[in-house]
């Protein structure tokens, strides 16, 4: 699956990117709002791993405009801010599938490419 | 008022009757003069009265001694002349002829004492020498007062010379009686009250003529009336104004002038305290005013320097907050990255040693991200940065996600543990909470459980509890070592735990329940531990965290 890592901080970047490279992914990163926004445009994404705060901001705007350049990619929010604790971006960013406080365990990572892979394949697009 | 005002007042009062009482009294004696003067009016016009009536009344009678001047008169001719002179003048008791020997030859009327042939020396002394008198000097004479001879009480009598020529024909005398004569005066007597209004005495040369029967008794002021001369006799009055006199010409203008004086003085003093008073109370308004002015503009200032103090601290604390928020971005970031870097290099061919190094490593960064959270919790607990939330939730995914945070850490803790789920009957659809810090708090004591049994059970069970049934019950009941007597006051404390070895074991701050409690505290909530049944380390703890008051409007899941 083609997936888009937003994440400040690089080594955390690396680390996602790694991970999910050795797991068979197409990896792209970004590092602010506005490389992020550059990438979205005509790639393709599957899935686009969001951190919460960027250098340039918050990035809620990535999340819409993912759902306009990339209507079929799915976002997983990432946070260590305690600002939404109980999945509220889920309704205050309705573009936002899932989100996952941070640290964020590898293994629960995979876990929830996996299954958002999945649910990619099963859609009829 | 106080004493000294009623002092002032009272002196004021006295002095105004003092002056009040001084005008009266000097009003009074003029009164008083001007009532004499009135009365001694009254009575020399009285005594003028009296003696121009004798006079009259002898002019009058002088006709009759014409008679004798050509001859001698009749006793008939007497008689009609005099009847008609008795009849005209009351008053007169007797009209007499005496001859030239002094003996009554003819008397009018003809009952009256004494009568014809009686000589003038039985009537007294004093009605001879005043015959003699007249006979000797030929002018008419007055007898003065003497007792009537008819005893008809007092009187006087009047003499008059008859001469033909030089002869001496003889006397015509008048008798008067002075009680009939003095009542009836005929001529000038303006005043027809006079007898109500004055009781008199009468005195001829000092002798008593007539006198009031009320006269010895009067009390009021005695007037002596100017003397006034009857043929070489003196007539005097003095009188006694009557009550009726008294009472005709009552004044009361002292009493009324003193009472008006007194009053208007009071009155004005009254005035000119009640402006000074006003004035005095004026002045201390103001003073008042201007230091409850002065106070109120230092509340103002202080109210102004609270304010601003206020305003930093809260910007302070916003400040904190944000430092705070920002802070666990930052820490859990490079943390997150520290802790894949190990998963990475674990997942990676490489030999044993370095795997159970990288598990090692992945271990200590977890531990290090639990103690900064916490610290970052605290910090976040003393700065007051930490809000509560509350917000309608529904229940039953709520539950769910704390089930699954339990599986999730029981599965992570590789230990056999079983996990059971209770729920209770009356369970609401939504309710009325923090659901974050709630599941905060769920979650630290479903990690504590976990961490603290090594075999057995975890327990989760929700239920509703309190008299009204409005309270949320959450229990985290495990079956670990639980806590020893002696240390189960000191659970909730800061930077506590078991002891060091299980610290050590067990890896912790020993901050988690106290920041449990600390924001259960915030919501209003209780969060409490007790030792399952029987009490002995062992036979593990139960955490019940109980929210109060969590679905206002009553309402069963089912709903």
């Amino acid at each position: 699956m083609k997936i888009l890592i937003v994440e400040d901080d690089h080594v955390l970047c690396d680390v996602f990117a790694t991970s999910l490279r050795d797991a068979g992914h197409e990896v792209h990163k970004a590092f602010d709002i506005n490389s992020a926004i550059d990438r979205l445009r005509g790639r393709g994404y599957g899935l686009v791993i969001l951190d919460y705060y960027l250098p340039d901001g918050i990035s809620l705007p990535v999340a819409e405009y993912t759902c306009v350049a990339c209507p079929d990619a799915r976002i997983i929010l990432l946070t260590g801010s305690g600002v939404f604790p109980n999945g509220e971006a889920s309704i205050l960013a309705p573009c936002v599938d899932w989100m996952l406080r941070k640290p964020v365990p590898l293994e629960d990572l995979h876990a929830l490419v996996d299954y958002a892979a999945l649910d990619a394949e099963s859609r009829p697009s | 008022m106080t004493r000294k005002g009623q002092i002032n007042l009272l002196t004021a009062f006295a002095l105004c009757a003092v002056i009040a009482g001084l005008t009266w009294f000097v009003l009074d004696k003029q009164r008083e003069l001007r009532f004499r003067e009135l009365a001694q009016t009254e009575s020399d016009f009285r005594l003028r009265a009296l003696a121009r009536d004798v006079k009259v009344r002898v002019n009058a009678i002088r006709h009759i001694a014409a008679l004798w001047r050509k001859s001698d008169a009749s006793s008939d001719e007497f008689t009609a002349e005099t009847q008609d002179y008795i009849d005209q003048f009351p008053g007169i008791r007797s009209v007499r002829f005496i001859d030239e020997t002094l003996v009554v030859k003819f008397v009018t009327p003809a009952d009256q004492p004494p009568a014809t042939g009686v000589p003038l020396t039985a009537l007294g002394a004093r009605q001879l020498r005043a015959s003699e008198l007249a006979r000797d000097s030929g002018e008419i004479t007055l007898s003065g007062a003497v007792d009537l001879y008819d005893g008809s009480g007092r009187g006087f009598v009047v003499y008059i010379p008859i001469r033909r020529g030089e002869d001496f024909r003889g006397l015509v005398s008048v008798a008067f009686n002075a009680e009939e004569w003095q009542r009836e005066l005929l001529l000038l007597d303006d005043n027809p009250h006079f007898g109500n209004d004055f009781s008199i005495r009468i005195e001829f040369d000092g002798s008593l003529l007539y006198a009031d029967t009320d006269f010895a008794t009067m009390g009021s002021p005695q007037v002596v009336s100017e003397t006034d001369q009857l043929w070489g006799h003196t007539l005097r009055m003095q009188s006694h104004p009557t009550p009726s006199f008294v009472k005709a010409n009552r004044d009361i203008s002292p009493e009324v002038a003193a009472l008006l004086l007194g009053t208007l003085l009071f009155a004005g003093y009254l005035q000119f305290m009640l402006l000074h008073r006003g004035n005095q109370a004026e002045a201390r308004a103001d003073a008042g005013n201007a230091r409850l002015r002065q106070v109120n503009e230092a509340l103002a200032l202080e109210v102004d320097d609270r304010r601003r103090a206020e305003a930093a601290a809260r910007q302070s604390q916003a400040a904190t907050s944000r430092f705070l928020t920002t802070m666990s971005h930052e820490i859990r970031t490079p943390l997150n990255a520290i802790m894949g870097m190990f998963q990475l290099i674990e997942a990676a061919d490489i030999p044993e040693r370095h795997r159970k190094q990288a598990a090692a490593g992945y271990a200590s960064s977890q531990r290090l991200f639990r103690g900064l959270t916490n610290v970052l919790e605290v910090s976040r607990l003393d700065a007051g940065a930490l809000t509560i939330v509350e917000d309608h939730i529904e229940l039953e995914p709520l539950i769910a996600n704390w089930h699954a945070t339990l599986e999730g850490i029981v599965i992570r803790s590789g230990k056999p543990l079983d996990m059971h789920l209770e729920l209770g009957d009356a369970l609401p659809k939504t309710v009325h909470i923090d659901a974050g810090r709630v599941t905060q708090i769920v979650t630290n004591l479903v990690d504590n459980a976990v961490r603290f049994t090594a075999t057995g059970s975890i327990t989760l069970a929700v239920h509703m509890a309190g008299r009204s049934g409005n309270s949320l019950e959450i229990e985290v009941r495990d079956t670990g070592e639980g806590i020893p007597e002696e240390r189960r006051h000191t659970v909730f404390q800061r930077f506590y735990q078991l002891d060091n070895g299980l610290a050590r074991q067990h890896q912790g701050s020993g901050l988690g329940l106290s920041i449990c409690r600390d924001i259960a505290r915030l919501m209003g909530a209780n969060l409490t531990h007790s030792d399952r049944k029987p009490l002995d380390v062992g036979s593990g703890s139960t955490f019940t965290l109980r929210l109060h008051s969590v679905h206002p409007r009553r309402g069963a899941l089912s709903e």
